[in-house]
């Protein structure tokens, strides 16, 4: 399985890894983006099977890198990983073709319980 | 009793509480953390991330402090590095950054309901002393998080 994870924090970026080799996803390829546009390139690049985005970047947003993906038809599998967990943005998250929204600060059975409901196996 | 926004600056510190607490356990899985408010005097020699925090009503900046030393010891801990790894002062910078993050995101989620307009910002590492002005009131305490010491720091402006 490839895993894109796309954050401008590299610090999150390891946290985010640290948590998916902990919730059995270590076999996994793990790619790296740090804006929502860097990531929109890396999805058409290498196809992964799953992003793993923050809401807030610079460039371009979380919310703002979903809608260009979904514009261009892409159906890859997609769930935020943000501090920004307000019903309101789990709405706007939802509505933009998100399947399931991590809130900062998460625990591995949050990624274990988002990613199977997502059927990411 | 009903929150609202009129009350103190102190109000945010119990949310900012209960928000590194959080994080102390699910990112660095340490038993919860210790916050003991010590009044409004900004603490000196300290450097630190700070996040904003604005809705109609309110607008704040809240950071997370601690000696230079314990911040680097925090991003190392963060960025899971060994003893030998070079640890970077933009590394150490963007460690205490997601730290500051985390904390705003989840004093928002808490206080929403209080003032749904509020909206995070991004947050800033300030190697440096923040020098409150008449027109901001400021609320302090010292954090405790394992082996790390620092303060959790409130700045709100009167509006």
């Amino acid at each position: 399985m490839k895993i894109l994870i796309v954050d401008d924090s590299k610090a999150m970026r390891m946290i985010v890894m640290r948590h998916l080799r902990q919730a059995g996803y270590g076999d996994s390829t793990l790619l790296e983006a740090t804006n929502g546009a860097e990531g929109l390139a890396s999805v058409r690049s290498s196809s992964p099977d799953l992003v793993l985005s923050d809401w807030n970047m610079p460039e371009m947003d979380g919310h703002q890198f979903l809608q260009a993906l979904r514009a261009e038809g892409s159906t890859v599998t997609f769930g935020f990983v943000t501090s920004e967990s307000t019903p309101e943005m789990r709405q706007l998250a939802s509505e933009a073709g998100a399947q399931f929204l991590i809130s900062k600060p998460f625990t591995v059975e949050a990624f274990e319980a988002a990613l199977s409901g997502a059927a990411v196996v | 009793m009903e929150t609202t926004l009129s009350e103190g600056v102190e109000q945010w510190l119990a949310p900012m509480a209960d928000s590194i607490d959080e994080l102390a356990t699910c990112t660095l899985g340490l038993d919860g953390a210790t916050v003991e408010p010590c009044g409004t005097q900004v603490p000196r020699g300290l450097v630190g991330a700070y996040v904003g925090l604005v809705g109609d009503n309110a607008a704040l900046q809240l950071g997370v402090i601690a000696d230079p030393a314990t911040c680097a010891e925090l991003a190392r801990a963060l960025l899971c590095m060994e003893p030998e790894d070079e640890l970077s002062d933009e590394d150490m910078a963007d460690a205490m950054n997601e730290v500051a993050n985390i904390v705003g995101g989840g004093v928002k989620r808490r206080m929403v309901d209080v003032d749904p307009s509020l909206k995070l910002g991004l947050p800033v590492f300030i190697n440096g002393f923040v020098q409150p002005t008449h027109a901001l009131e400021t609320a302090v305490a010292t954090v405790t998080l394992g082996p790390y010491d620092g303060h959790l720091l409130i700045l709100r402006h009167r509006i």
